[in-house]
């Protein structure tokens, strides 16, 4: 499958992040290939994938940590590999695991990382300041080894935004924490986006794709596709999608008549009296549908527009990608 | 300037966090300090400059009086040896050798006088079931020593006994002299009788102390020998004979002719007879021990304060805690690093492998310098250890070591997978040093392409320079000073390649 750039980011103003096809291929033969995205400035990038989609390897790779072994890919304007001392200033980066130290208290712990970027990012109001947007202030003094991993996760975070990087590299930030954090973090993203800050945010959590400004779909080591949160789900089922509960159970004809009605691309049975029906675009379909129906006497106790579960969206991709891997395998 | 201060910022960001990391583990300190104070103590208390006596066992007939008397003669070494008893077979004395009641048996020689009257030694055949070289070594040397004191003790006594039987040969040798003094006056007076009867009395009176001689002769003249430098012509016998020749050499029948020759002869016999007695005094003023061990031997060290065998060892024992201390350190905070993940976070923040590489070692030598200074502090307070040189080249000594050590430690830091590995090559690199360093093994005691193994670590010169300066009183030399200045610059390159090449490598 051949991995698309979001035509909204392609017309955006130099992208933050753009690869072209790059790809970095362990010995094993893991790894990603046809990286192909460009990322704006003031969003959040989802990379959206199940365990050993390539996600980290990607991020490692817009960090300079890893080497592509071909295609070529530029952060900030170069590559990852010539960042100078300059442009790694401008990144901040959250790698999956927590990476503190338990001996060293919080504030300590912090007060390390600033320093790494710089004598000012160690003032203490400064730190304070990062402790207080993570909700860590009050636990400045314990140590990390006693502290909760949500907590940890927290100061990592601190620990990342410490110097005020204008690009956010965050690999599974909300992995191992509760939803009620989960949810700040993305408050926080959110909130960090409305700076003006680029983000690049890895999660398993399919349904954290909806707090992104675009998702980048990944599997088996390939990029499925770059979209909008919403894009992602007409692209999973093809448009968007209506349910509608008949006060009688349809039959063939009548699925058949209401398809072309709604200029649907697809209508099916759901449960006895329902029908879940594929159309352009929701809003527009909708209202027509159900001026038609009325008109045909045909009877209707719901009708509406399904939205359906990132979670679905996510496997109806990955399963549609591997039926066409293996497809053309066969 | 922005970014030289922002490079200092990190270098101390480190040092910093490594120094409150090691803070943070007070067991971990106490353990650095306590630990080898502890085992330095217990070395000083529980080291003993001799080892316990033998439990000895002896193997000899019942019946043999030589038993009895070695039984009293090892009475006067029982610091040495703790005296189980005699049996009379040999298979009972190996039985209880191997079952450990005694550490040595020694097989007595049938027929000792009959061996020593054939002109040979009587061997004594000691038998022990030591597996440590060292105690074999030990054992041996015991062994050589008793005989030795055994022989010594004999001779002793046969001196002792000599110097009785002088006593006798003493009191003649006034009689004499006064016969040779009438025998030179009636010379002198041209007195044919006199001289006639003085000439039969002194005749007489040196038969008397001729048989009186015996035994009391060889000694006298083996002294003589030993300690005179008279010629072979003048000994005892030699004396007696000559006397003898005098005496039949004045003429009785010749009175009335110039006596010149006469007189003489009788003056010579007088001053023979006073020399003999002279001889014969200086056998007896001698005690017998001096006479069979006239010479004794000391040593001192020229240039050093007297050591005991804990102070002998503190250079050593500060010097490896020191390079342990620093060789795990080193050898651990980079994998640790590795193992966190945070090296993931430095390669993409502005801090370079040497700012990393420079904090970790100031961090570790503030560390290693609060170790270094209780540990110091409790060898010269509480042990009394010497030191003679100035302590600013104790630090100096101490601080190279360090350095040569973080380094030692972030190359093994460089090369390894894990801290197992890098704890494992730590323990080798101790083992090495022990053994290795002159510790406790002199470097005289290694053949010569050895030695140069032990020149190449650096706590070889860190020892040897400790000692000196601390017992000596000797500057830190130049070739100390090269040689671990040399190894910390050089460590502290490879370690810097290496923390790139992981850098870049993975």
């Amino acid at each position: 499958m051949v991995a698309i750039a979001h035509p909204d980011i392609a017309s955006t103003v130099q992208p933050v992040v753009t690869s072209r096809h790059a790809a970095k291929v362990f010995e094993s033969g893991d790894g990603i290939r046809g990286l192909q995205l460009d990322v704006p400035p003031g969003t959040i990038l989802g990379l959206v994938g199940p365990s050993g989609s390539g996600k980290t390897t990607a991020v490692r790779l817009m960090t300079g940590v890893l080497e592509p072994t071909s295609g070529e890919l530029e952060v900030l304007g170069v590559s990852p590999q010539s960042f100078d001392s300059a442009t790694r200033r401008r990144i901040g980066y959250m790698p999956q695991t927590s990476v503190l130290y338990p001996n060293l208290s919080v504030w300590e712990n912090l007060d390390f990382f600033a320093s790494l970027y710089g004598r000012e990012w160690r003032s203490h109001d400064a730190l304070a300041a990062a402790l207080e947007f993570v909700e860590l202030m009050g636990h400045e003094t314990k140590r990390v080894a006693d502290i909760s991993g949500g907590m940890r996760r927290r100061l990592s975070l601190a620990a990342t935004l410490i110097h005020a990087p204008e690009l956010i590299f965050l690999d599974e930030p909300t992995a191992g924490i509760d939803p009620i954090l989960r949810r700040k973090f993305w408050d926080q993203f959110t909130s960090l986006k409305d700076e003006g800050k680029t983000l690049v945010v890895t999660t398993q959590y399919v349904g954290e794709a909806a707090y992104c400004d675009y998702v980048a779909v990944l599997a088996d080591g390939e990029l499925l596709m770059v979209e909008t949160p919403d894009g992602l789900r007409r692209a999973a089922y093809g448009g968007d999608i209506i349910d509608l509960e008949l006060t009688d159970r349809p039959d063939p004809t009548l699925i058949e008549r209401i398809r072309v009605a709604a200029t649907a691309a697809d209508c099916r049975p759901v449960g006895i009296n329902g029908l879940r029906l594929v159309v352009e675009e929701a809003a527009v379909a909708l209202p027509s549908l159900s001026a038609w129906l009325g008109d045909n006497g045909i009877g209707i106790t719901q009708a509406e527009e399904w939205l359906p579960p990132f979670d679905d969206v996510f496997v109806e991709l990955v399963s549609r990608h591997r039926n066409g891997l293996e497809a053309i395998d066969g | 300037m922005g970014e030289l201060r922002d490079a200092a910022t990190r270098v101390l960001a480190f040092g910093r966090k490594e120094l409150y990391a090691i803070l943070r583990q007070p067991r971990l300190l106490v353990t650095l300090i306590l630990g080898p104070f502890l085992i330095l103590a217990l070395f000083g208390l529980g080291y003993q400059q001799e080892s316990d006596p033998l439990a000895t066992l002896f193997v000899a007939p019942a019946d043999s009086e030589f038993t009895a008397q070695l039984e009293q003669e090892s009475a006067a070494f029982d610091d040495r040896i703790e005296l189980l008893g005699t049996v009379a077979e040999r298979t009972e004395a190996v039985d209880q050798l191997r079952t450990g009641i005694a550490d040595v048996a020694v097989i007595v020689p049938s027929a000792p006088i009959e061996t020593i009257r054939g002109g040979e030694r009587a061997v004594f055949t000691v038998l022990h079931d030591q597996l440590d070289p060292f105690e074999q070594a030990t054992i041996s040397l015991i062994s050589r020593t008793t005989v030795d004191l055994v022989n010594r003790r004999l001779l002793e006594e046969l001196i002792a006994s000599g110097q009785e039987e002088s006593e006798d040969l003493e009191a003649l040798l006034p009689a004499a002299r006064e016969s040779a003094t009438a025998l030179r006056i009636a010379l002198e007076a041209g007195d044919r009788p006199a001289v006639e009867a003085q000439r039969r009395s002194l005749a007489r009176r040196l038969d008397l102390i001729e048989q009186q001689t015996g035994s009391t002769e060889v000694l006298v003249e083996s002294i003589r020998e030993q300690f005179s430098s008279e010629s072979a012509d003048s000994s005892v016998g030699g004396s007696l004979d000559s006397l003898g020749t005098l005496i039949d050499d004045i003429d009785p029948g010749a009175i009335g002719d110039p006596l010149d020759a006469e007189i003489k002869g009788a003056r010579q016999i007088e001053a023979e007879l006073e020399a003999l007695s002279e001889q014969v005094a200086d056998f007896q003023s001698i005690p017998p021990d001096i006479l069979v061990s006239p010479f004794g031997a000391e040593s001192s060290v020229v240039g050093s304060v007297d050591l005991d065998i804990t102070s002998f060892y503190a250079p050593g024992v500060i010097a490896l805690l020191i390079q342990h201390i620093g060789i795990t350190f080193g050898g651990l905070a980079l994998v640790r690093e590795r193992a966190l993940g945070t090296s993931e976070v430095f390669r993409v923040s502005p801090v370079h492998a040497a700012q990393i590489l420079a904090g970790k070692y100031l961090g570790y030598l503030v560390a290693i310098a609060v170790v270094a200074g209780a540990l110091s502090l409790l060898m010269f307070g509480a042990f009394g250890v010497p030191l003679a040189g100035q302590v600013g080249s104790y630090v100096l000594v101490l601080l190279l070591l360090a350095l040569a050590s973080l380094g030692i430690g972030f190359v093994i830091s460089g090369v390894v997978q894990s801290d197992t590995q890098a704890v494992n090559i730590s323990m080798i690199v101790l083992l090495l040093s022990i053994f290795f360093s002159g510790f406790f093994l002199s470097l005289e005691r290694l053949v010569v392409w050895v030695r140069s193994v032990s020149w190449s670590l650096p706590i070889t010169h860190a020892i040897d320079s400790l000692r000196d300066v601390m017992f000596r009183a000797e500057p830190v030399d130049v070739r100390t000073l090269w040689s671990l200045g040399g190894a910390s610059f050089g460590l502290f390159v490879v370690g810097l390649y290496l923390l790139q090449w992981r850098m870049r490598a993975e």
